[in-house]
């Protein structure tokens, strides 16, 4: 298990938020955070297949998890990761 | 390479090389591209009759499949071509481009993007992009990706310094917070990381002066964003002066700069760092800023402008790296410069930026071509200056959309060139590389050396393609035959000498010519 910070929208729970915890994968992170934040979120990181919510954009260490391996991205110890509401430009 | 417009009752569909804007149709685009690079192509629907409006037009794309492996549909981004008068993209699922795909009464282009991951498996992989309509019908476009074996690293040879005020940059999001701007600010680094570009002019400033003399370090905030921006691939920290203070007396300005070396070299950065002087210092001269710098920070690289150069009064030898405007230098200047051993940078967007070399009344082949010329002239990094939409800068690279960053085809084509330009610094290290022994090895070095000895410029899309595709194949070539296997070595070593036969880049015939592409 790596050591790893997640760091959340102000959109997704009003205020920003990070919180340190341990995770494998960017899923496993995801999971631990959303559990630890229940009930305080404006809506889901996951959606009802257990997918990714579409509304959001996921990075770590600044590079967007789509152009890693999505979900199953191992994480290091120290990784940052980044959820924010995604915004299509235009 | 299947050429051709596909057509049907109500619908016309072709595809287009991403040097061409559209033009050269295509029924198969075939891409190469090595590992960890980007590459783009152009789909471009119409009505058949002209005017007919086609209605829901829709891109779907699948994964792209070898017997290898697979690269998953979501490495593979859209966008809407449309602004009037800009090369202005769209993201494929926001507002603009949904209205634009709602009605398609003449040619609407649509600009692909496939990012090749650095774990993929090379070899040759197809899957098809489908353009359906509500009333048209659908038609497939095939695509052929072809992986070289070799990765490109994560940070570019060519260094890379697009300026964007912090200030400048929170003009344009009047409306946000700032805790929705902070996020803002990450869009911005991610999507200049995203295009190859070091755009760190809004990296928070590591002091703070209180009245122009006190200097207090701020080093948790500067820390925590430079590390972000290593990791996305950030090869230049470039200090302005006016980020330090325009009022700042020679003693703080000597403080702050011996600190910053300080720091920076605790933290290995200092290969990264760079001080702009600049004009308008009330107390400081731009030869007083040059000789405190030096001796302040003598590991810190120091820049300055060519047209500047007067000014400096006898000290010139102190400068690192000079940047050479595009429209108003001479080549002359660049040759002097070069055989005086500096380090040469182009600035791309010079006056307004709409006489420069990647304005947007070029060819994309030309603003592309830029960087072959750059490498061939032995130029080494990039400046510009007017990324942003602000009021000085009319040839702007990135646009403002709420909280969001919309890209431009140029920065697309800026991003192309700089993986050229990677590729021919790849090329480099193969000629220079002490490893490089044994026949086969021999013979792929003879091999390199001959082609660098053609690069030019490499004027038409179809040379430029096919100088790309030479230079790819000898890196494959090298890779595979390494003793460690795709550790491809950096061309930093490399001496461009004419006593060891290799080929003098400086002195090449591009120099006769202006560097306006």
């Amino acid at each position: 298990m790596a050591s790893v910070k997640v760091k959340l929208s102000t959109t997704i729970l009003g205020k920003r938020s990070e919180v340190d915890l341990e995770a494998d994968n960017v899923k496993d992170a995801l999971r631990k955070a959303a559990e630890r934040f229940d009930g305080k979120m404006k809506g889901s990181i996951f959606d009802d297949e257990g997918g990714l919510n579409k509304f959001l954009d996921i990075f770590v260490n600044g590079r967007n998890i789509n152009l890693l391996n999505g979900l199953d991205t191992i994480l290091r110890d120290g990784d940052n990761i980044t959820v924010l509401r995604a915004v299509s430009g235009g | 390479m299947e050429m051709g417009i596909l057509a049907r009752r109500g619908l016309i569909v072709w595809a287009a090389s991403s040097l061409r804007q559209g033009r050269g149709v295509r029924r198969i685009i075939g891409l190469s591209s090595a590992k960890n690079e980007y590459e783009s192509f152009e789909i471009v629907v119409a009505p058949d009759d002209g005017h007919t409006p086609l209605k829901g037009v829709e891109l779907e794309y699948e994964d792209l499949v070898s017997q290898k492996g697979r690269i998953g549909k979501e490495k593979i981004r859209c966008y809407v071509k449309g602004g009037i008068g800009s090369d202005v993209l769209f993201a494929y699922d926001s507002f603009w481009s949904i209205m634009a795909r709602q009605r398609v009464t003449s040619a609407q282009s649509f600009w692909v993007t496939v990012y090749v991951p650095a774990d993929a498996k090379a070899g040759t992989y197809k899957g098809k992009v489908r353009v359906t309509t509500k009333n048209a019908g659908s038609m497939d476009i095939g695509l052929r990706l072809r992986i070289w074996d070799f990765r490109l690293p994560t940070r570019m040879h060519l260094k890379t310094h697009f300026m964007m005020k912090y200030g400048e940059l929170r003009g344009l999001y009047p409306n946000l917070s700032d805790a929705l701007f902070e996020e803002t600010l990450f869009r911005f680094w991610v999507d200049m990381a995203e295009h190859r570009v070091s755009g760190q002019g809004n990296v928070a400033f590591p002091f703070r002066i209180v009245r122009g003399k006190r200097v207090l370090p701020k080093y948790s905030r500067f820390d925590g964003d430079m590390s972000i921006l290593i990791n996305l691939g950030l090869n230049v920290y470039c200090l302005h002066l006016f980020d330090i203070e325009p009022h700042i007396n020679p003693r703080t300005f000597t403080n702050v700069l011996s600190r910053l070396q300080s720091h920076l070299g605790k933290r290995r950065w200092l290969d990264l760092a760079c001080l702009h002087l600049e004009k308008g210092c009330h107390r400081l001269t731009l030869a007083s800023q040059a000789k405190l710098a030096k001796r302040a920070s003598p590991e810190i690289k120091v820049v300055a402008e060519v047209g500047d150069s007067r000014e400096l009064r006898g000290q010139q030898n102190l400068i690192d790296i000079w940047i050479i405007d595009c429209c108003r230098s001479r080549p002359k200047d660049l040759a002097g410069l070069l055989r005086g051993g500096s380090e040469v940078w182009l600035d791309g967007a010079c006056r307004d930026g709409r006489h420069g070399p990647l304005c947007r009344h070029h060819e994309q082949v030309d603003v592309r071509r830029t960087f072959w010329r750059m490498w061939s002239m032995g130029m080494r990094g990039l400046v510009y200056d007017l990324a942003l939409p602000t009021k000085r800068s009319k040839e702007p690279l990135i646009y403002t959309w709420e909280e969001g960053v919309l890209n431009s085809i140029r920065l697309e084509i800026i991003r192309d060139g700089i993986e050229d330009y990677e590729y021919l610094s790849l090329l480099e290290g193969i000629v220079g590389n002490p490893k490089g022994t044994g026949r086969s090895m021999a013979r792929i070095q003879r091999r390199a050396i001959r082609l660098l000895r053609g690069i030019r410029s490499k004027g038409g899309h179809v040379n430029m393609a096919q100088a790309r595709e030479e230079v790819a194949a000898i890196l494959e070539d090298f890779s595979a035959r390494a003793p460690r296997k795709v550790n491809i070595p950096s061309s930093g070593h490399m001496k461009w000498t004419k006593n060891e036969g290799l080929p003098n880049r400086n002195s090449n015939r591009d120099q006769k010519n202006s560097f306006i592409a």
